[in-house]
């Protein structure tokens, strides 16, 4: 609901918004520049001032000034007419006032796209939806980053929806006050909101009608500061009767030109002084600073925009139509879908209809139709849900669990759970296992294990889908692909054998490849799709595009398809692959502290760490903790290791052995380091992890009992890991 | 609704009877060239005394923005106002307007004047850009200040 109303309007709105957002930013600097033409406040009256001026011009009609300070005198006599910005400790001309035909461009575009009235109402309902997205936006933000408090950790997740949200974080305020704003005053403008502009002061029934005074001897205007003035209209020469009219910061009011006293005088409205503290917040006129400030906000808009509008139609394209659905009370099968993007849709339509093919009578709906009771012919319920953002339900599983609570029977059904979830959030798959945990707590039977797939991995659904198939007496081969990426050819160069007493076979491999390929870097992910298999295995790249090599470290799987593959590929054999960016999985930037980082591995977990390794241009320092078996079976990358020891790329190398006397695992190294490690993490030092599970839930147990608080070293970006 | 645009539209109903002599005169007006929003603009007569007279045609009636029509607002307040025609929005930067009213013979060639304000936002405000006699010779002038570009009046 909540990204509906989001993303809807905004969508709508988004090409006026960014009209509104650059032309906005370019008027936000007139503020600025008009400061530069005013001469410092003075303790003047504004008596004092308009002597000065009429002393300097002949027939002075009008002097204003504007909100950041600038005077200007209109003036019309036998030489001609003339508005000039003045000195008001002089009187005199500095030059004349030029209006900006740019910036009266982009104010007529700014408030009516150049079509009137129509384009006034448009430009109104853009600034509305704009507020509107900022209010829904910032609740999205908070439910994405899990929770209030953590609105300012370190984002996650794909380029653009990252890019979505760092930016919106950065100019949030901006476009709040400048949306709340533009909304106020094209209310105003259509008066559904009173200004307090309307209503003149009446004229003053009597004025005395002899001769003027000298300007200078007129007490209201002596009583007048000048800082406080906005406009004084003089009297129509020759009409004794007529009166000076001032208005002020705080009201208006008419000046006897014989007396000198104030005849009438109005203080503003409430509602009037809204308007021009509104006004002021919007424009920048008398707050230049922050005009400049919502100024470079806006610019902002447009990113949001376009990337906004990239992230729904993603959305879309995932959208499928259900096809065959076996109504609720037939079906032998009921799956029940969690998904927030419609990725998860696409697994489990992908599911029901290699179901259907086989006969079986499958009906498939969002988990919040969840009706237990209109289930008779069932025999299974499955449950294939993601988690949003840090752990809450997403959106098509949100009453769920509430469903859930009513519903008291145990049913005869079996069910199981499926997890989409993403291992670089604090709480993977969490909805996934809070279902799971739920359903078992109310007595329901399992009849498979919850299991969870990471970042949308079609070879983990293909593996699911065995179990699945297993326990159902099918034959299920799922290959769902969420989206096939150009393919590139690449062709084997060097390859280099490791093995353990003829068992644990591991190979590290360089390839060739086309010089269109897309730039990668180590840490990034290459997709290598075996023959006989449209479903591709990810690889750690140990090698950077500069390189001008793409190499990766491959262990031979027992009845694996991809890795005895590569383990048989003979120098100048070709394959078919692609690259997965792996934005999360780098190291920080150097910054000024050329902060350290600490590696840890096993097996082939090494090889992005020697590309890290290799990038280090600025000799930060770097530590690698690393597990193999034998020091004579899998010595990976020895030789460029010590090189890069003596070169200082990279700071200590810590191997523990496994099949060694006193045999060791790594994170017995980091047990044996623990003040060294406190001492980096003092540093900001940020911890790398990559290698097997076990491997990986070990080193974080290791680490926690060091005192490392591992989730909010996550939330900042200072541990991550490639985990397979 | 304020005060005074109930002034205005009920005025509009009463002003300029059907009085058998009167003539029909046609005024055509260009407002500058610039790059902005657009220019208000009232054309009205005034009396021998430099009083008002009526106000003939007026561009706005968004009583906000009356005050910038100087010379005219200052009349309008003094003496109260008459409308005889509204043209809905602002006029447009270098654009023209062109309208008729039916004006009686006891104020052609008698001392009454004819005289135009004109203001846009950040363009100054010119009171009396025109200001000529109401004769019964056809006039062709251009504002004394800049801003009324061209200004006919045909009998």
């Amino acid at each position: 609901m909540l990204r509906q109303l989001h993303s809807l309007p905004g969508l709508f709105a988004a090409v006026f918004v960014i009209i509104l957002a650059l032309s906005g930013a370019i008027m936000s600097i007139e503020p600025a520049l008009d400061k530069l033409n005013a001469k410092s406040p003075t303790q003047m009256n504004v008596a004092q001032m308009a002597a000065l001026a009429v002393k300097n011009h002949q027939g002075v009609e009008l002097i204003t000034q504007s909100a950041n300070g600038t005077l200007v005198v209109q003036y019309f006599n036998d030489d001609g007419a003339g508005n000039d910005i003045f000195d008001p400790q002089t009187g005199q001309s500095l030059k004349p006032q030029q209006p900006s035909a740019i910036f009266g461009f982009f104010k007529l575009l700014h408030r009516t796209f150049y079509v009137g009235t129509t384009g006034r109402v448009v430009a109104g309902i853009a600034v509305a939806i704009m507020f509107l997205a900022c209010f829904s936006g910032l609740f999205m933000l908070a439910k994405r980053l899990g929770g209030w408090r953590h609105l300012f950790a370190s984002s996650k997740g794909k380029k653009i929806p990252r890019l979505h949200v760092d930016v919106s974080r950065l100019i949030i305020i901006g476009l709040f006050i400048t949306s709340l704003t533009g909304t106020y005053m094209s209310l105003a403008k259509f008066e559904f909101i009173d200004d307090g502009k309307g209503g003149f002061l009446p004229f003053p029934e009597a004025t005395l009608g002899t001769d003027p005074a000298p300007i200078d001897q007129l007490t209201a205007l002596q009583n007048t500061p000048l800082t406080n003035l906005r406009e004084l209209r003089f009297p129509f020469p020759d009409d004794p009767f007529d009166v000076f009219t001032i208005i002020t910061a705080d009201g208006q009011g008419y000046i006897d030109q014989a007396s000198g006293e104030m005849l009438v005088y109005q203080a503003n409205s409430l509602n009037r002084n809204i308007f021009e503290f509104f006004y002021m917040l919007h424009t920048g006129q008398g707050l230049w600073w922050l005009g400049i400030l919502l100024g470079l906000s806006a610019l902002g808009i447009p990113i949001m925009a376009v990337t906004g509008t990239i992230i729904w139609w993603r959305r879309q394209k995932s959208s499928t139509k259900i096809t065959a659905n076996t109504a609720a009370d037939k079906a032998e099968i009921i799956i029940l879908v969690g998904s927030e993007t419609n990725v998860t849709w696409g697994f489990a339509q992908h599911l029901q209809q290699k179901l259907t093919a086989q006969k079986t009578k499958t009906h498939i709906a969002a988990m919040n139709s969840f009706k237990p009771k209109t289930y008779k012919t069932a025999q299974k319920i499955i449950f294939i849900t993601s988690t949003y953002g840090d752990g809450t339900a997403p959106e098509s599983a949100s009453q769920f669990l509430q469903k859930l609570e009513k519903y008291t029977d145990i049913p005869k059904y079996k069910y199981a759970v499926l997890g989409f979830g993403d291992k670089q959030f604090n709480q993977y798959s969490k909805f996934a296992n809070d279902i799971d945990a739920a359903l078992h707590a109310k007595g329901w039977q399992s009849f498979l294990p919850l299991e969870s797939i990471n970042q949308q991995s079609s070879h983990a659904f293909e593996a699911w889908g065995h179990k699945l198939a297993e326990k159902l007496n099918l034959q299920l081969e799922l290959n769902h692909i969420v989206s096939q990426p150009k393919i590139y050819e690449l062709t084997l160069k060097t390859s280099q054998d490791y093995n353990h007493n003829n068992e644990f076979f591991t190979r590290i491999l360089q390839f060739s490849m086309p010089e269109n390929m897309p730039k990668f870097a180590a840490g990034d992910l290459v997709a290598i799709i075996p023959p006989n298999s449209h479903i591709a295995r990810y690889y750690s790249l140990a090698t950077s595009s500069t390189d001008g090599l793409l190499g990766i470290c491959v262990s031979k799987k027992q009845g694996g398809l991809c890795s005895p593959y590569l383990h048989d590929l003979s120098v100048g054999d070709q394959l078919q692959a692609y690259i997965q960016p792996n934005e999360n999985f780098k190291p920080n930037k150097p910054n000024k502290a050329n902060t350290p980082i600490i590696m840890i591995g096993a097996g082939t977990g090494i090889a992005p760490f020697i590309g890290f390794i290799a990038d280090n241009q600025t000799k930060r320092d770097m530590h690698l903790y690393w597990g193999g078996r034998h020091p004579q079976s899998d010595a990976l990358y020895q030789k460029p290791l010590t090189e890069y020891l003596t070169s200082k790329h990279l700071s200590s190398f810590n191997i523990a052995h496994s099949r060694v006397e006193n045999s060791q695992y790594v994170q017995q190294k980091l047990t044996q380091d623990v003040e060294k490690i406190r001492q980096l993490m003092a540093q900001n030092a940020q911890i790398i992890v990559c290698g097997g599970r076990a491997m990986a839930d070990n080193v974080k147990q290791t680490l926690s009992e060091m005192g490392i608080d591992i989730e909010a070293l996550k939330r900042n970006k200072r541990y991550i890991e490639d985990v397979y | 609704m304020n005060k005074l645009a109930k002034i205005l539209l009920i005025s509009t109903a009463i002003w300029l009877p059907q009085i058998a002599e009167a003539r029909n005169v046609t005024f055509d007006l260009t407002v500058k060239s610039y790059t902005g929003p657009g220019a208000y603009v009232v054309v009205y007569i005034t009396r021998p005394d430099n009083q008002l007279h009526s106000t003939i045609w007026l561009n706005s009636k968004e009583e906000k923005y009356l005050p910038a029509l100087m010379g005219w607002h200052r009349h309008a307040l003094r003496q109260g106002v008459r409308v005889d025609g509204f043209s809905g929005a602002s006029l447009g930067a270098g654009k023209s307007a062109k309208f008729s009213v039916n004006i009686p013979e006891s104020l052609i060639d008698t001392g009454y004047k004819i005289q135009v304000d004109a203001a846009a936002e950040d363009q100054g405000i010119a009171a009396k850009d025109i200001n000529i006699p109401l004769t019964s010779a056809n006039a062709n002038t251009t504002g004394k200040r800049g801003f009324i570009t061209a200004f006919s009046m045909k009998m």
